[in-house]
């Protein structure tokens, strides 16, 4: 009696695991401190799904001040500053960007990917009964508790929260007095980092292992669905990449609180507090979080990628183009993500030779992602493509990905990023990648595994409207901004119209502003389709999308232990259309009988 | 006096606060002070020019191209508008120096409505003339969080920026200063509420006649008879001393011309750093590191009663602010860094600070030793260039080499 | 019907393209100074005419790949009976558009390094320029101050008796690369200068040399890149490219005002002007 839905007649099957059935568990075990990876999952596709409305409405006070500078915020305005007519200060405008981000990445993005999903998918598509460490997968959950609440505890100190960018660069961030909230708020939002930190670094533990140890007989390596594959990547690179910036950031928290200066040189006299002592380096911040960071940009992409790549197959009706290429090819960004870190500080001020070698590698991992989209497209051309609305999130996906991927050139080029370097041109370029790539991938991986996770339908309708909203609403607000960033127009700045060659530029950012409201509001549209067909929706079998991978297998919901008969696995997960057999698809644990293969030649593949 | 209406696309609009010290009258004295600052200035979002100032509010220019110069008042307005973007943040939308930013900031920004301004080219108590406001917005300064404005005024049809803000901010102040003004015009009548109450409580105790009723009656006269003269005067006062910096004669100027910087100077300006007399070393320490003996003192608050002291030790200034004599060897002078801005502070000392004036105590040989010694301190001993030895430009040869 | 999601994908582009190739005219485009908004640096123009080139070779592959996605959406939406090929993949296409690519990123990568050379690498900066540096820009919350030598001398790495200050406003004689050194007092600053393609970090602790030269006389802005605080936004400078002649005498000037003892300029001035008129820098 373990399932999500209890009324499903499915979830009552008898599950493979034995051990974790036969005793009932209280509300508090079943559901909260919950060990079934389906609920840990599903707990942080809710929680992260908050987030992005916290984090969204963080970026609609920045679109607001860049729209209407100085003049009455909307709520927050009159709330706070009455007395100056509502306006809000600036150090407001720079909390409210740094928080923004500080959001998105920690809280949404990457417990999205690799929690939500990752934690939901992993077992049902290499075929356990569940992660390998059950205790520490629930432990990762919890720990990002502590972080959402430092990093909303600090809003409300003196100072407010961080506001020295997500990027926290000394000394801005280390000196208390070089910022209002550099003091108590950037010490939380440390603290909060730190949080994060382990609980993703428990998932990464236990996705590597439960990969590794844990695949249904059958399921070799290049059985695996490519979700699985990015999964896995991602989280080997969450190991390596992750100590580095906790690392980094309790040298920073050291530096704040008990005063050595790993970050900050000597003789600094900021707002006139007493002069910095030592001999610390800025640029030792930089090298340490964008080594931990620019992976982890890859954390926020490639899991995307992963679902993206079984969803176009799925809905292509038609093999996966180049399986074995796309997997190379995640694994290529993988390995060079950790060696083009530097191309964030080409203007930093270090060793212009390392500029050089570091726009080499820059260029080379655009490579990788150029194979990806081309096997997309390859995977399209000649498929038989239904146009649910997981397949139209992945056609966004691809669709904006190209533009993130092109514009990534620009400033992989050193000369050019002289220029470009931080303007619009960079803030549209990784909008691009994280919203337009990994956020439409994530609203199509949402409707596509719905109906497993409660084994009803996500109301097509209502999807389809919420992603042409949003992707229209998406384009209009980030497109303009390469047009801003190639007339100049910096980063942070809380009234870019001071300066008079971007006085003109007051109206783009109003439409822009316009738009980011429409697609803001588009989301109440999913998140209303969420909870109203988890009740509510049209119930499904067990393979609604008629798809090849193991968990269409499982009953949906699936009960605790997922299977309820032991999956085992003789094909890859891509084979849809094939000759073998009449349907278009050929599930993975589809036993076929020596006369049936014999009955027609397969066609001989590149693989 | 014209009125007129501001924009009205805000919700909630700014207003300006009230004093602390007007919060410490009681209600029917306070309700004069209120009406005449709304009479008389108005809110941020409809000001008052009130033409008893002697403040350019702006002529009405019915050919102006900017539509919005056609009515008097034009130019209060335009200063308001740069003000709200430029200042407001620390400077607070009625001057007091508590903007949103301003806790975070040290030291922190002026409060206007004292009407006292530290850095000026002007004698002693008195006010800062435009000019010295203006090239305080030209220049920042130096060590402090008020940055340089001087880009407002590039390009064409910016060239009058500073000089509108630098009205509005004067009319910023006169409005905070009429306001403590008639706040101790009515304290004087008995306005307090800590008197009052005081009052009371003797009258209930039988040590005098008074009640509630008729501390209150006799409040209400005597505002009705004395604080419509009170207004007049204070506001006329005001307007006087904000007119008469702009005379030549409140210009601090020396007499004679920089004593040459050599090293005799230097030796002699040293002596009198180091003299009885002046007591430099006293605040800005023997080697004029700023530490001198005075900085450890605990001083008394002043007009407290019974006196009370500051917890932190250390001088403190008009504001009641911690104040630290300047280190004069760290070679940043906020007051501006010519000699003849070094020969002000030294002359006419920096208002609402604990640096004296010298003005009546030494000469002007004097001072300007003074001066060659200060200067030389951020070099060790090194002098300053002297105005007539001051290098020729760069021979022309070099130059022209330079061409690639 | 169904076609339509072809069309949606394909208008999204196409809107893109119309919206960059309209934006030269809307002035959505480099910051115009000069005519055409050509950089106003030698240099400027040279990663300007990098960026045209990866601008082509993107609009090239971005059209292409946009027109290839609403191809397939057009031409092979799901219709009853038809079946899918099926097919895994082709070898030789992953090695044409991997080694393509490749090609096309080592051309850009390998053809870019000599502007960015020119731009950092000490060794290859104009030697006069780097010898004779004009002045050093210390960067401070939130306010550029300028330290010039004296009019003559060779600027020092410790702050000299006569050297110059301004702030917030750089003069820089024309038509010579300038070289200046950059320092902060606080925090991350960057000092831009978007009309002749300028940036660099100002790193408190480290010094660092930066050069540029101006072919256009005139005031162009100077922007702060990297956030700095509350006050980011505030710190608005002005560069003044002037002709060699009126730079010096620039300095001269300067230099006059910042040793005025009050008694010379008045006489200079004589007694025709109300004395407010003195205290002008």
């Amino acid at each position: 009696m373990s399932t999500l839905n209890p009324a499903h007649p499915l979830g009552h099957a008898h599950s493979g695991d034995d051990a974790h059935t036969h005793h009932e568990l209280s509300f508090v075990r079943k559901y909260v401190f919950s060990t079934d990876h389906k609920i840990i999952g599903i707990q942080f596709l809710c929680t992260t799904l908050l987030m992005l409305m916290v984090g969204g409405s963080l970026a609609l006070g920045v679109r607001w001040q860049l729209a209407f500078p100085w003049k009455t915020m909307p709520i927050i305005g009159p709330l706070l500053f009455s007395s100056q007519g509502g306006v809000v200060p600036p150090e407001f405008y720079t909390m409210l960007f740094t928080m923004h981000a500080t959001v998105m990445i920690f809280l949404v993005i990457i417990p999205i990917l690799a929690g939500a999903f990752g934690n939901f998918v992993i077992p049902l598509q290499i075929g356990a009964d569940d992660m390998a460490f059950p205790t520490l997968n629930m432990l990762s959950y919890w720990f990002m508790w502590p972080a959402i609440g430092f990093f909303m505890s600090s809003f409300f100190v003196e100072g407010g929260g961080a506001a020295a960018g997500w990027t926290s660069y000394p000394s801005l961030s280390a000196q208390a007095a070089a910022a209002p909230g550099s003091g108590a708020g950037q010490t939380l939002w440390l603290m909060g980092v730190t949080f994060v930190g382990v609980s993703s670094m428990m998932g990464s533990v236990n996705y590597m292992t439960t990969i590794i140890n844990m695949r249904a007989p059958g399921m070799t390596l290049f059985r695996m669905p490519t979700t699985i594959w990015a999964m896995f990547i991602t989280a080997i690179l969450q190991a390596f990449a992750l100590p580095v910036l906790t690392a980094a950031g309790f040298m920073l928290l050291m530096d704040r609180l008990v005063g050595t200066c790993f970050f900050t040189p000597g003789g600094l006299i900021i707002n006139n507090a007493e002069p910095t002592v030592g001999s610390g380096q800025i640029l030792l911040w930089q090298h340490l979080f964008w080594f931990y960071s620019h992976p982890a940009v890859y954390i926020m992409i490639l899991p995307a990628m992963g679902m993206v790549s079984d969803m176009i197959s799925t809905f292509s009706r038609k093999p996966l183009f180049g399986y074995k290429p796309m997997v190379y090819s995640l694994s290529a960004i993988a390995g060079l993500g950790f060696i083009v870190w530097g191309h964030h500080m080409f203007m930093s001020g270090m060793n212009p030779y390392l500029g050089m070698t570091f726009m080499l590698s820059t260029m080379m991992i655009a490579l990788p992602s150029a194979v990806k989209t081309f096997n997309w497209l390859g995977t399209l051309w000649g498929g038989n493509i239904q146009f649910t609305v997981p397949m139209l999130n992945s056609l966004g996906f691809v669709s904006m990905f190209i533009v993130g991927g092109l514009s990534g050139i620009f400033m992989a080029a050193v000369p050019v990023d002289i220029y470009i370097h931080d303007t619009y041109f960079i803030v549209a370029h990784f909008h691009y990648v994280l919203f337009g790539a990994t956020m439409f991938g994530v609203f199509g991986g949402i409707h596509y595994w719905f109906p497993k996770m409660f084994g009803r339908m996500m109301n097509e309708s209502v999807g389809k409207v919420h992603f042409v909203l949003s992707f229209i609403g998406f384009n209009c607000t980030f497109f303009p901004m390469h047009l801003l960033g190639v007339a100049g127009m910096p980063r942070r700045l809380a009234d870019p119209y001071n300066y008079p060659y971007l006085a003109h530029l007051l109206p783009m950012n109003q439409f822009m502003t316009y738009s980011a409201i429409l697609m803001g509001f588009a989301q109440f549209l999913l998140l209303g389709n969420f909870f109203y067909s988890m009740f509510k929706g049209k119930k499904v079998g067990r393979n609604p999308w008629n798809a090849n991978s193991l968990e269409w297998t499982a009953p949906s919901p699936p009960g605790h232990g997922n299977f309820d008969i032991l999956p085992v696995v003789y094909r890859g997960p891509y084979e849809y259309a094939s000759p073998l057999v009449e349907e278009d698809f050929l599930p993975q644990t589809r036993r076929l009988t020596p006369e049936q293969m014999a009955a027609v030649k397969p066609p001989a593949t590149a693989h | 006096m014209g009125l007129f209406a501001g924009c009205g696309d805000q919700h909630p609009s700014p207003r300006f606060a009230l004093n602390k010290k007007t919060l410490e009258l009681d209600k029917i004295a306070r309700e004069p002070i209120v009406k005449a600052l709304q009479e008389n200035f108005g809110e941020p979002n409809r000001l008052i020019a009130w033409q008893k100032f002697p403040f350019d509010y702006g002529v009405a220019d019915p050919k102006a191209a900017d539509a919005s110069r056609h009515e008097a008042g034009w130019r209060l307005k335009e200063g308001r508008e740069l003000y709200m973007r430029h200042c407001l943040h620390c400077h607070g939308v009625s001057g007091d120096g508590d903007g949103p930013t301003a806790r975070f900031l040290n030291p922190r920004p002026r409060d206007y409505r004292a009407g006292v301004f530290k850095f000026t080219s002007t004698l002693s108590g008195l006010k800062p003339s435009h000019d010295d406001l203006k090239r305080t917005l030209q220049n920042g300064i130096p060590g402090t969080t008020m940055p340089s404005f001087i880009v407002l005024e590039k390009g064409p049809g910016n060239e009058e920026n500073l000089d509108l803000i630098v009205d509005y901010v004067r009319w910023l102040s006169a409005r905070g200063e009429l306001e403590l003004k008639l706040v101790s015009e009515l304290a004087a009548m008995g306005g307090r509420k800590s008197e009052i109450e005081q009052r009371v409580a003797e009258g209930k105790k039988g040590e005098s006649s008074d009640t509630l009723e008729s501390i209150m009656a006799d409040l209400k006269k005597s505002i009705a008879d004395g604080f419509a003269d009170a207004l007049q005067e204070s506001a006329s006062d005001l307007a006087d001393s904000w007119a008469r910096v702009e005379q030549p004669e409140s210009v601090v100027r020396p007499k004679v011309k920089r004593t040459r910087p050599d090293q005799e100077s230097i030796k002699r300006g040293r002596a009198i750093f180091l003299s009885k007399e002046a007591k430099c070393a006293d605040c800005h320490g023997p080697a004029g590191l700023g530490n001198g003996s005075l900085t450890e003192d605990f001083w008394d608050i002043p007009n407290t009663n019974p006196v009370q002291k500051y917890k932190r030790p250390g001088l403190h200034d008009a504001w009641g602010e911690p104040q630290m004599p300047r280190n004069l060897t760290s070679g940043v002078y906020r007051g501006g860094r010519r000699p003849v801005d070094l020969y002000r502070r030294v002359f006419a000392g920096i208002k609402g600070t604990q640096m004296p004036a010298f003005g009546t105590v030494l000469n002007d040989a004097q001072i300007w030793d003074v001066v060659n010694y200060a200067m030389s301190l951020p070099f060790h001993g090194e002098q300053s260039p002297y105005p007539e030895e001051a290098p020729e430009a760069a021979p022309a040869k070099k130059v022209a080499s330079s061409q690639h | 019907m169904r076609k339509a999601w072809s069309l949606f994908f394909l208008a999204a582009a196409v809107v893109a393209v119309a919206a960059c190739w309209a934006a030269p005219g809307m002035h959505w485009w480099f910051p115009q100074k000069s005519p055409g908004g050509h950089a106003v640096s030698p240099l400027g123009n040279q990663i300007d005419d990098l960026f045209y080139l990866i601008l082509v070779i993107t609009s090239v592959t971005f059209i292409g790949t946009q027109a290839m996605l609403a191809f397939v959406l057009w031409k092979y939406e799901a219709a009853p009976g038809r079946r899918s090929a099926f097919t895994h993949g082709s070898h030789s296409l992953e090695v044409i558009w991997s080694v393509v690519p490749a090609g096309i990123m080592l051309f850009i990568a390998l053809y870019q390094m000599d502007v960015w050379a020119r731009y950092r690498i000490q060794s290859r900066f104009d030697p006069y320029a780097f010898e004779h540096p004009i002045a050093e820009v210390t960067a401070r919350q939130f306010e550029w101050r300028i330290r010039y030598p004296a009019p003559g001398k060779t600027l020092q790495a410790k702050p000299q008796p006569d050297d110059l200050y301004t702030v917030n406003d750089f003069h820089i004689p024309l038509g010579r690369p300038v070289m200046f050194q950059l320092r902060s007092d606080d925090v991350l600053h960057s000092f831009f200068l978007p009309h002749h393609r300028v940036k660099q970090d100002a790193v408190p602790g480290m010094t660092i040399p930066v050069w540029f030269e101006s072919t256009q006389t005139g005031e162009f802005e100077l922007v702060c890149a990297e956030l700095c605080g509350w006050g980011h936004y505030k710190m608005r400078g002005q560069i003044t490219a002037q002709r060699e002649e009126e730079f010096q005498e620039y300095l001269k000037k300067l230099s006059q005002s910042q040793f005025d003892d009050g008694v010379l300029a008045a006489n200079a001035a004589g007694a025709q002007q109300a004395p407010a008129g003195e205290e002008k820098p």
